[in-house]
Formats: structure tokens, C-alpha cells, sequence
């Protein structure tokens, strides 16, 4: 592919402890500008892939990750990390200032940024995420899907062209959790960036414009949400919870009522509900 | 044993001109052997309540009753020891309470430490593991290694080895799949019919809430907004509009189909059952209103 952001051939990686493959010759692309999201149970290297993919692992197959059309390796690895955002699922990990507004500023300090310009930034970028009140407050104070919320902010403020998330929504409550997911998808849409998450949510895929879902160390599944989410028996064998809207189109059609069969959103089905409603 | 919340006030640093109340006047009584959801946004102090049942806080004013313990802000470290072998508490991070350098050390050490002997203890720690799904080819790795998931289940392992008479859990499901996470609500479940535990759970999954729990806290702001079973609880559209309350996505599959439909005719459903039908019902209603098919 001609616009991937990100290109992985052929990935294997075995922990030293571990004795079976935790990645097995993986191979997955995404394109620059689109949102990918990666589900599987637990334990199929959804987190091992991420850490390899930011450099926190090290990766030894050569050659086999390449980032903004760059080989990932020792040398590359520090530049390339640079342009992408990363939060992972616990934030306590990546907690470093003293309040609020010094950890989002924390990442911006490589940047060269004039001392205004870096405030602004931090302002904007907890606005977005809805914790402008917290700005002066010990992290230590914060509750854990604030932390979340601040970690976000941290990535949101470095303007990154790839934005990495590991179940970095996973503490925060289902209202929050929508509204910030929105934000995400607006910053794809407004600027361009490339999104890679990783969730258990399956209701996270529906933004998505690629789904990947991993197993075993491998990619099993790979497609448009309307192509993998009516996979319904290959989704269960992996562990994948079946999105409510698919489960109550099962239902209903067991029911003899008529609908179309084939994949629906949930807006589209209620749609179809609504329709079934004013015919009779 | 019972949880009863008397007028509890809690400011951290409550000395300090910095002080900030993160629980206001809240009052409440779980009997022995309930289940109860803890619902509220994120920092409307679900955590800070919860560590108040087994006095890692303590309350600045009110009391906290747990079974015939009574904790107050004079309540000193040395009277909490015998509560704490009784209550087990799940941390929303589990890395944090995963010390010791194998899985299998870990478990064992919370019995050990409430005086079993080592191989007794660590047969307990296997036994547990096993119940709860645990790769047990995992057993002498350091917790340190093992993926997020495998990471809680050891975490709950080590919770569920001391045997507590409550169970705290501070969003236990968090970072599992769901198939495991179902597996682990079912579990909790089983724990509270069959060994009569009472378990509070700190959760944002309402579909958790509305299947598992037999009452609901609902939190905001520090203080207690509501308490009330599931079916009752997630019918209350104001506050779901005030957007205090999230709901099942059973249930806002309901509500979009009102919206879109003008049908308000039922009870709003809380599991998936209960969507069908009332969809089924919808569907068959005479659009003057009267239904060709009459429900209860």
C-alpha cells in the first residue's frame, strides 16, 4: 500500500521467559488518515504489538516494522517516536509532572515551543478532554479515569500524526468515554491523523474504518466494520463480543420479523424497526 | 456482613487549606450477602467510598459499620486488623497489588500471611487460579510478565485466597475480554449465593450492573444521588439526561427506538430478553395506539 503509516511483514516475538510465540509472523498496514482498531481476547499480543510497534520493546526480526515509510530499528527508533502519541491503560505508569498542567506540557518541551505558545497548548488540549478545572491539581488527587483523561491530553497537545491507544478509555465512565472517543474521531477527520487503538469495547470498532482482529499472535480478521462485524460465528471463536445491534437483528429475524440480513448499524436497523412501525 | 454508611464526610487533606470534599453526608445499608453496583462518573468518588469499608480511609466525620466494627476518625490502625482479613479489595490497577516474584508466591502469600502453612496456602493459591480461569502454565512467571488480562486475574486471585466475607471491587472487569469478563461476573455471582459474600462493585459496565447486581449506588459529585434496584433505577430518564446515569445499551437501544418512533407505551427493558419482547410488542401495536396483542 502506497499510503501505509504504519507496515508490519512478517513480526515474531517470543518473551525470554515465555515458551510459546507471543507474535507470530504477524503482518498488518495501515493507511495514513484512518482509524484502526485492534480487538482479540486476552493474551492474543494485542499490548506486545504496541510496545514493539513504540519502541518499548525491542524488536529483533529486521526489518520488519516500518513507520512513516521508515524501518523501526536502534538507530530510527528515538526520531520516530517522535510523531506518535501513545496512552496506555494505566496512566499511573506515565505520570511525570508535579500537576496537571505540567505533565501535559511534559511531552511539548522537546518541541521548541515559545513558553505562550506551550500554555496554550496545554489549555486547548484539557478543554478538549474536559479537565480545564484540574489544571494546577496533583495527578496523585486525580481519580483513575481522570488520570486517563489527562494522559489523553498529554498526546492530544503534541499535535502527533499517529495517535496510539491501548484500552486508554477502559476507566472512564460510558458518557465520558463516548465524548472523548468523538474527539478522537474528529481529529482524524480535521487533521488527518492516523488512529491505532486497541479495546475491548466493541462498540469502539464502529468509528473505526479498519478492524484487525488478532489471535493466537496473529491477525486472524481484517476488514471494514460492515465485513468483519457480521462474521458472527468467526467473532465468537475469537473471543469477540457480537455488537448489540447484530444480536437483536438475530433475534428478530428468528422472530419471522422482516428484515434485511445483512449487516446493519444501529442506527440503520432501528431505521428498519421504524419503518416496520409506521407500515402497520 | 452488613456495609452501613452514617453521614460520611471525607476531605483529603482535610488539615490543610488545600482540604476538598470528595464525600459529602452520604448514608446508606447494605445487608449481608447483597450485591451492590457502584455507578457514578468518573471522580464522583466510587474509589474513595470504597476504601472506606475496609479503613485504608477513614471517614473525617460520620461512621463507617462494617458487621459490628465501627470506623470513625478516631478509629486507630491497630482495631482495623481484624476487618481487614474479612474484606478483599480489588484495586483498579492490579499491577499495584502484584509484589511477590511468581504468580504462585503471590496468591499463596495472603493466606500464608492469615496463617496457613506454606503448602497449604499454596495449595489454596492453585486451586484458586484454577477456579478463575488463570493459565496455570503461567504459574512461576513473575506477575511482572504476564499480559493485562492474566495480570487481574492473578490480582483476584490473590483478593479471593484469603476467603474475605466482603468483596470490594474497584472495576474488576477492566482490561478483560469479555468473554473472561463475563466468566469472572458469573463467578462473583456464584461466590455471593453460595458463600453469602457481600460485594460492592465500583463499575462502568451497566450491562454488568443491570444482570449481576441486586441494587445500585449511584454517585455524583461525592454524594449519594440514588438507591435502587437495576429495573428501577435505569428507568429514570431525567437522570440519564442530566447525564448522571449512563444505561445498559439494552436499555438506550429502547429509548433510540422511542425517540425515532414516538412509542412510549412500556417499562424501559434491562437485559436483552426483555428488549425483544418489548420490540416484539412494539411492533404488533396498532398504530392508533390500542394493541392487537395486550400485555401486563
Amino acid at each position: 500500500m502506497a499510503d501505509a503509516l504504519i507496515e508490519v511483514k512478517n513480526l515474531s516475538f517470543r518473551y525470554a521467559q515465555h515458551d510459546s510465540m507471543t507474535l507470530d509472523h504477524l503482518s498488518l498496514s495501515v493507511e495514513k488518515g484512518s482509524w484502526t482498531t485492534i480487538v482479540g481476547r486476552n493474551g492474543s499480543g494485542k499490548s506486545t504489538l504496541i510496545k514493539l510497534l513504540t519502541g518499548l520493546l525491542e524488536n529483533k526480526s529486521q526489518d520488519a516494522i516500518s513507520l512513516f515509510g521508515r524501518v523501526l530499528s536502534e538507530d530510527t527508533v528515538d526520531k520516530i517516536r517522535l510523531h506518535i502519541g501513545l496512552v496506555l491503560q494505566n496512566p499511573d505508569n506515565q505520570f511525570v509532572g508535579p500537576t496537571v498542567a505540567d505533565d501535559v506540557a511534559f511531552g511539548l518541551e522537546n518541541l521548541d515551543l515559545s513558553r505562550g505558545h506551550m500554555e496554550q497548548r496545554v489549555k486547548e488540549a484539557l478543554e478538549n478532554v474536559g479537565m480545564l478545572d484540574f489544571y494546577d491539581w496533583e495527578p496523585a488527587r486525580l481519580s483513575g479515569g481522570q488520570k486517563q483523561r489527562v494522559a489523553l491530553a498529554g498526546v492530544l497537545a503534541l499535535h502527533s500524526d499517529l495517535i496510539i491507544l491501548d484500552e486508554a478509555t477502559s476507566m472512564i465512565d460510558p458518557i465520558g468515554r463516548q465524548s472523548l472517543l468523538a474527539l478522537v474521531k474528529q481529529l482524524q477527520n480535521r487533521f488527518g491523523m492516523t488512529i491505532l487503538s486497541v479495546t475491548h469495547d466493541i462498540e469502539e470498532t464502529f468509528l473505526a474504518d479498519q478492524i484487525l482482529v488478532m489471535d493466537h499472535g496473529g491477525v486472524a480478521l481484517q476488514g471494514r466494520p460492515s465485513q468483519i462485524l457480521i462474521e458472527d460465528q468467526a467473532l465468537s471463536g475469537f473471543g469477540i463480543e457480537l455488537p448489540l445491534s447484530r444480536t437483536v437483528q438475530r433475534d428478530l429475524l428468528a422472530l419471522s420479523i422482516a428484515l434485511p440480513s445483512g449487516y446493519l448499524s444501529e442506527e440503520e436497523l432501528i431505521d428498519q424497526l421504524w419503518q416496520l412501525y409506521s407500515k402497520k | 456482613m452488613a456495609i452501613v454508611f452514617k453521614e460520611v464526610n471525607y476531605s483529603y487533606q482535610s488539615k490543610t487549606p488545600n482540604a476538598f470534599q470528595l464525600l459529602k453526608n452520604v448514608s446508606f445499608r447494605l445487608a449481608d450477602g447483597s450485591f451492590t453496583a457502584l455507578l457514578g462518573q468518573t471522580g464522583s468518588g466510587k474509589t474513595t467510598l470504597l476504601k472506606h469499608i475496609n479503613g485504608l480511609l477513614k471517614p473525617s466525620s460520620g461512621q463507617v459499620i462494617v458487621g459490628d466494627q465501627i470506623i470513625s476518625s478516631k478509629t486507630s490502625e491497630k482495631d482495623l486488623a481484624d476487618l481487614r482479613k474479612n474484606v478483599g479489595f480489588l484495586f483498579q490497577f492490579p499491577e499495584t497489588q502484584l509484589f511477590a516474584p511468581t504468580v504462585l508466591q503471590d496468591v499463596a502469600f495472603g493466606p500464608e500471611n492469615f496463617g496457613q502453612t506454606k503448602p497449604s496456602a499454596e495449595q489454596i493459591a492453585k486451586k484458586t487460579l484454577e477456579m478463575l480461569g488463570f493459565d496455570m502454565t503461567l504459574l512461576n512467571q513473575s506477575p511482572i510478565n504476564l499480559s493485562g488480562g492474566q495480570q487481574r486475574l492473578a490480582a483476584l486471585a490473590g483478593v479471593l485466597a484469603t476467603e474475605p466475607q466482603i468483596l470490594l471491587l474497584d472495576e474488576p472487569t477492566a482490561g478483560l475480554d469479555p468473554s473472561t469478563a463475563k466468566r469472572v461476573m458469573i463467578l462473583f455471582k456464584k461466590l455471593q449465593q453460595e458463600k453469602h459474600l457481600t460485594i460492592l462493585m465500583a463499575t462502568h459496565d451497566m450491562d454488568a450492573a443491570a444482570e449481576f447486581a441486586d441494587q445500585i449506588l449511584l454517585m455524583q459529585q461525592g454524594k449519594l444521588v440514588k438507591q435502587a434496584a437495576p429495573k428501577d433505577m435505569f428507568q429514570e430518564k431525567e437522570l440519564v439526561f442530566q447525564k448522571i446515569l449512563a444505561l445498559p445499551k439494552v436499555t438506550t437501544f429502547a429509548i433510540r427506538f422511542a425517540a425515532k418512533t414516538g412509542y412510549t407505551n412500556q417499562k424501559l427493558p434491562i437485559s436483552e430478553k426483555e428488549l425483544i419482547s418489548f420490540l416484539q410488542r412494539a411492533l404488533s401495536q396498532d398504530p392508533s395506539g390500542k394493541e392487537t396483542t395486550p400485555h401486563a
